[in-house]
Order: structure tokens, then C-alpha cells, then sequence
């Protein structure tokens, strides 16, 4: 991204290479490069402490699997051990063995709170204990009404099982039974977790890695060539508003209407910058870039392709079908008819609104190196957007009577923010829930693609003159190089997730090194991104781009267009095209 | 870059600057309670919609993240697929 008007004389500015000269000291003198040397070395790092220590119920996987595919063979329902074996499976987690809870422990961001912002950050144990008292008694009633609901399912499963599961009748009230034992089961599982509230002192694990980090990128700056004395002075404010911007969150009524860190790192920034302004001493630490594309390397390792067979054919035509084209559309329709004041802009709220929100703004924004301003108003358009969008959505679809797993499909495709989706899924039901947070996924692997296309478009397209050529040498030059280290970590990471098979990949990949350990970092360096952008911006350069209310009017039409085409496609495919996979979830 | 004797880098405007109308600090308090403001005031009124309550009881009741930005910051995605996975690569009555 381009720097904007307030930036440390320290710090050079982001200079897009366009002279045709490079040398090997850009290797550890530019920022892209570093960037991508800093997110392998936590990558590797992340490797080395997972992939040798695997679970020992690891080991039971295949037994798992083999219940599931007899029982699967045996009854023409889901019996009750098919689901003890799937949810043994779900259970085998690299990351709950104690190394790992206590890499989680250190990352972790302030908890939830509802009146008192100190909640987020400590809790005692009689506080603890006094929260956990009014649900003991309801979690005791659930786990009760489990036990019972266990019983009757047995009962009819051993019923159908008696008729050698060949009487429809007998199946039918089987399949029932199990059914209302799993919702059971979710119930006390929900219960038990209001009852069971641990007490926490995160304060000295906060300041243990405000050291770390600033060590950290302290010594990414020195390798540049800059003071990592300085850099380390001003990082605690830094990391200060970021663990502000966490509390923010976290606070109820915030977390409710999906107001994340980015928005509040933002906000907590301009506050300071357009009050009291940002210490001089301060803005060595606003190191902006190279937080965003440390944080965009971690994520390229999120960026697992396989993913995107999740749910079969009709995930992938939805979320990577109607999304390009949505892309497409909403950004020609920008520059040809609503006449955006900046392509940067109109790609970065093209790309938010038709992908995943602010995940797909930063990678965006980075890729086509768009203003801080630019991405600012993009997440904002998002966060609002979402908030209405997550309430009016499910309630629009129980007012039709949509099924599950359309507006599951549906929501998943359109509403921006991850974790907005589920929330809107969960207000329909658990089919609901878990097939939009499914095709949320598939879309999110998407942005590796959108960023490298960006980049590329950008440097061979957008920077050139019209109708001039440009050599691939100059193309190179101008490229963003983190997007390399994006994407290389992007294609190591699936290929060491195909290699290790489904299974064990979900086991010491996805519940390993990256919910482990790189995505708890990533989320940090993001949340000092945005903290560092809110300390450089001044309010008044947002003006221009509000003119017209143009990225308003965008938004808008992108979003109206993803609404009625998904809703369509998501119906031909789940109901006309593949009705069976429909029928199996 | 023009910097301030208070060794503060320029705010609001920076040195085109209009004079401050207001002491920085006292902008910077009113700031914090407009903050407070939309966090407990708008927030919980907002609390007052149908959809919007039931919606923050369903967060609550699971403990949702609705403010993750991918899909690994939660566990609902890993969740979903998994089970989705297993119910189409072990399907009662044969495969789709």
C-alpha cells in the first residue's frame, strides 16, 4: 500500500520498483522480502514444533473410519455409533496436547467481557466460580435429558436393528430418536460450557509478548538497516492499542453485531493521531507494511486448496464461480459506470464485498498496494454492512422458508464476514450453520487466488501506460514480492496437506501448526497493522473518497447482484443439479 | 514533516491546520465517550430488534466468533467440513 501523509522520517516510504534495477541486497534491505523471511521462519518454526509430536489418539483415526464405513454399510441411517466415531474423530486435535495449549495461552487475545473492560484480561477464581454457579444446575438438567435421550435412541436404534433395518417404519423412528440425542448432546455440550468458566491472568502473558514481537520485528528492522532502538521504544503503544482494540471486540454487545479488532484498532489509532497526535517517538513502531505482509505470509498458509472440495461441486461452482464473476462485474461497473475515484479503491471494496470481508480488503489492498485510506473505508463498508446483513438475512429466509442448506449456501456466499456467516447460519439451525461456515471456507481459499490475479493485473496492466508493453523484467520489478512468499506458502502448505492425507492433515495442519501457533501470530500482526494505520491517517483524507457517496452506491449494487445470482445458482445447484448431496448432508 | 515542540508528529490536518478549536486532550477525552457512547448506548439500543436479539442469544448460547475474519479464527468451518466430510465419504445406504 501506498504511505500516506504522516509517516516516520525513519521508515522509508513503500517504493514500487519500477527502475529496472534490483540486486541481491534487496533480499534483507526491502521490506516484501523480510516480510516473507519472517512469516517462513514462524512457518517452519510452526512445523518443527507440531509435525514431530503427533497425538497419540492419532493412531485411531483409521478404527474411526472404519466404524463410520460399516455402519454406514450396516443401516440406511446415521447410527449412533457412526456418530461417536465422527465425533471421536473431530476430537483428535494436535494442538490440545500441552505444548500447544501453552503456545495458545501465551498468544491468546483478551477474553469476553460485558460491563468491566478488566474482565478481558483477568479473572479470578471466585469470580469464576460465581459465574459458572446459575448454570450448574441447567447443565446438570442437559446432561440429564442427554443421558435419557441416549437411551431412547438405543432403544430404537436395537428396534430397527432387530427388523435387520428393513422395516422403513422402525428406521424411520430410529433416525428420529438419534437425531433428537444429538441435539441433546449439543445442548449440554453448550451448557456445560456456561457452567465450567475458568479463571485467567493474561497480563503477564500480554506483556511477555509485546517483548517478544517487539524483539521480533526489532530485528527484522535492524537487518534493514533501521534503529531497532527506536522500533522497540514506541512498539508497547503500539501493542498497547492493539490489545485495546482485542477488549473492544471482545466487549458483548460488540461481539454481537461482529465489530472486530481491524475496526477498532483503526478507531483507537485516529483517535490518538487526530487528538493529542501520535508521538514522535512512536512512529518507528508504525511499521504498517511490514506487519500487514508478515500477517499476509502467515495467512497464505491458511490458503489450503483442498479445501475447496469441503462440500463437493456445488461449494466450488458457488464460491468460486458466482464470487469471480461478482468480482468482475462490481469492479467494471465501478470504473465504467459509477466512475470510482480510484481503481485501488473500487478493487479493494469489489473484492471485500464479493469474498470474505476484511481478510480479502487486506490481501487485496496489498496486491494492488491501494491507500490506507482506501482499505480503511473498505473494512468500514464491510463491518456495517455485515452487521445488517447477518440479522436481515437469516430472518429473511426463515420468513420464506428457505431450507437449511440453501440459505446456508446462500449466506455463506454472500454475507462478507467469516464469522458473521455462521453466526447468521446458526440463527437458522445446525445444518444451517455448518454448511454456510463450510462454503464461507471454500470462498476464503479463494483470496490467494484474488490477490496473486490483482498483483499481477496491477503490474501489467493498471501501472502501464494504454497500449503500452512491458517487458516481464518490468513486470518482476514491479511486482509485490510478499505475494510470492503468500503464495509459496500457500501451494507448501496444501502440498504438505495432501501429502499427509485428509485426516491427519485436519489433525496437525489445520488443528496444529496453524490454529496452533501461525494464525493466533497472523491475527496479531493484523490487529498491529490496523492499530499503526489508525496512528497515521488523518480524518481528512477520507473526504474524497466519500464524494458522491460512490463506494456507498458500489457496495450496494455488488452486493444486490451476489444476493439474487447466488441465491439462484445455489438453488440449481443443491436442488436441481446435485439434489443427492444435498440429501446427504 | 513539520513536528510539534510537544514531540507529537501533526494532528487533524497536520500543518495546513486550521488552529485548533479544542484543547487536543479534551478532543481526545470527548473522543473516548463518544467510543463508550456507541459501545453501550447504540449497541444495547440496538439490542431493542427482534432479529438482533435472538441473534446475540444464538452467539452467546454457542459462543460464536462473529468478528472472525477467516475461516481459522473459528471453529464452526473445521467443524462443518468435518462433519460434512464424513457424512458424503460415509453415507448411509451408499455414496451420492
Amino acid at each position: 500500500m501506498a504511505t500516506g501523509t504522516v509517516k516516520s522520517q525513519a521508515e522509508p516510504d513503500y517504493v514500487v520498483i519500477d527502475s529496472g534495477k534490483t540486486s541481491l541486497r534487496d533480499l534483507y534491505t526491502k521490506e516484501d522480502w523480510m516480510a516473507i523471511w519472517m512469516g517462513f521462519f514462524l512457518l517452519i518454526a510452526g512445523l518443527l514444533i507440531y509435525l514431530p509430536n503427533p497425538p497419540e489418539k492419532a493412531a485411531e483415526i483409521p478404527k474411526y473410519n472404519t466404524v463410520m464405513k460399516e455402519e454406514a454399510a450396516k443401516a440406511p441411517f446415521k447410527t449412533i455409533e457412526w456418530f461417536n466415531a465422527s465425533s471421536s474423530k473431530r476430537g483428535v486435535r494436535a494442538r490440545d496436547q500441552e505444548f500447544g495449549k501453552t503456545i495458545q495461552n501465551f498468544l491468546a487475545a483478551p477474553s469476553d467481557w460485558s460491563s468491566n473492560p478488566l474482565d478481558a484480561v483477568y479473572r479470578s477464581k471466585e469470580e469464576a466460580a460465581a459465574m459458572s454457579a446459575p448454570f450448574k444446575e441447567a447443565a446438570d438438567k442437559a446432561k440429564a435429558a442427554e443421558g435419557a435421550a441416549l437411551a431412547a435412541a438405543k432403544a430404537a436404534q436395537s428396534a430397527a436393528a432387530a427388523a435387520s433395518f428393513k422395516d422403513a417404519t422402525l428406521n424411520s423412528t430410529a433416525d428420529k430418536a438419534i437425531k433428537s440425542w444429538q441435539e441433546a448432546k449439543d445442548k449440554a455440550s453448550k451448557a456445560s460450557g456456561k457452567a465450567s468458566v475458568k479463571p485467567y491472568n493474561r497480563v503477564p502473558y500480554l506483556i511477555g509478548l509485546c517483548v517478544i514481537l517487539a524483539v521480533f520485528f526489532g530485528i527484522g528492522k535492524a537487518i534493514m538497516g533501521q534503529s531497532f532502538g527506536k522500533f522497540v521504544v514506541g512498539f508497547p503503544v503500539v501493542f498497547f492499542l492493539s490489545v485495546l482494540a482485542y477488549i473492544a471486540e471482545t466487549q458483548d454487545l460488540m461481539r454481537y453485531w461482529g465489530f472486530g479488532f481491524p475496526l477498532w484498532a483503526i478507531v483507537f489509532g485516529l483517535l490518538i493521531s487526530n487528538t493529542i497526535g501520535t508521538p514522535k517517538w512512536v512512529m518507528p513502531a508504525a511499521a504498517t507494511e511490514f506487519f500487514i505482509k508478515t500477517g499476509l505470509v502467515l495467512l497464505g498458509a491458511e490458503i489450503l486448496f483442498n479445501k475447496i472440495l469441503a462440500i463437493g461441486k456445488p461449494g466450488i461452482f458457488l464460491a468460486w464461480v458466482c464470487t469471480p464473476i461478482t468480482l468482475v462485474l462490481t469492479y467494471w461497473v465501478g470504473q465504467k459506470f459509477i466512475k470510482m475515484p480510484s481503481k485501488t479503491l473500487n478493487i479493494t471494496i469489489s473484492a471485500d464485498m464479493s469474498v470474505c470481508g476484511v481478510s480479502a480488503a487486506i490481501a487485496t489492498a496489498a496486491a494492488c498496494k491501494a491507500k490506507k485510506e482506501e482499505l480503511t473505508l473498505a473494512i468500514g463498508l464491510s463491518m456495517v454492512f455485515t452487521a445488517i446483513c447477518m440479522v436481515a438475512q437469516p430472518a429473511f429466509a426463515k420468513l420464506v422458508s428457505m431450507p437449511e442448506v440453501l440459505a446456508g449456501a446462500w449466506m455463506g456466499a454472500t454475507i462478507d464476514s467469516t464469522g458473521a456467516v455462521a453466526a447468521a447460519g446458526a440463527f437458522l439451525g445446525e445444518k444451517a450453520l455448518y454448511v454456510a461456515a463450510t462454503i464461507k471456507m471454500i470462498q476464503n481459499v479463494l483470496i490467494g487466488v484474488v490477490a496473486f490475479c490483482v498483483a499481477v493485473y496491477w503490474c501489467t496492466k493498471v501501472e502501464n501506460k494504454p497500449g503500452a508493453s512491458v517487458s516481464w523484467w518490468e513486470v518482476w520489478y514491479r511486482f509485490p514480492k510478499f505475494v510470492v512468499g503468500f503464495v509459496v506458502a500457500s501451494i507448501v502448505f496444501s502440498l504438505i496437506d495432501e501429502g499427509v492425507g485428509k485426516d491427519m492433515s485436519t489433525v496437525m495442519i489445520d488443528q496444529g501448526v496453524l490454529r496452533g501457533f501461525t494464525r493466533i501470530a497472523r491475527e496479531w500482526f493484523f490487529a498491529l497493522a490496523f492499530t499503526c494505520i489508525g496512528l497515521e491517517t488523518n480524518f481528512k483524507e477520507f473526504g474524497p473518497y466519500f464524494k458522491g457517496g460512490k463506494p456507498i452506491t458500489l457496495y450496494v449494487f455488488g452486493q444486490g447482484f451476489q444476493l439474487a445470482f447466488t441465491l439462484l445458482v445455489g438453488y440449481i445447484m443443491f436442488y436441481i443439479i446435485f439434489p443427492e448431496i444435498t440429501a446427504a448432508i | 514533516m513539520i513536528v510539534k515542540d510537544t514531540g507529537t508528529l501533526p494532528a487533524a490536518g497536520g500543518a495546513s491546520a486550521p488552529p485548533a478549536v479544542l484543547n487536543p486532550w479534551l478532543k481526545l477525552i470527548i473522543g473516548i465517550a463518544l467510543i463508550l457512547f456507541f459501545m453501550f448506548g447504540i449497541g444495547s439500543l440496538a439490542q431493542r430488534i427482534p432479529g438482533a436479539r435472538h441473534m446475540a442469544h444464538v452467539i452467546d448460547e454457542r459462543h460464536l466468533r462473529a468478528t472472525a475474519i477467516y475461516y481459522t479464527d473459528f471453529e464452526e468451518p473445521a467443524e462443518g467440513s468435518e462433519r460434512i466430510r464424513d457424512s458424503l465419504d460415509y453415507t448411509p445406504g451408499g455414496k451420492p
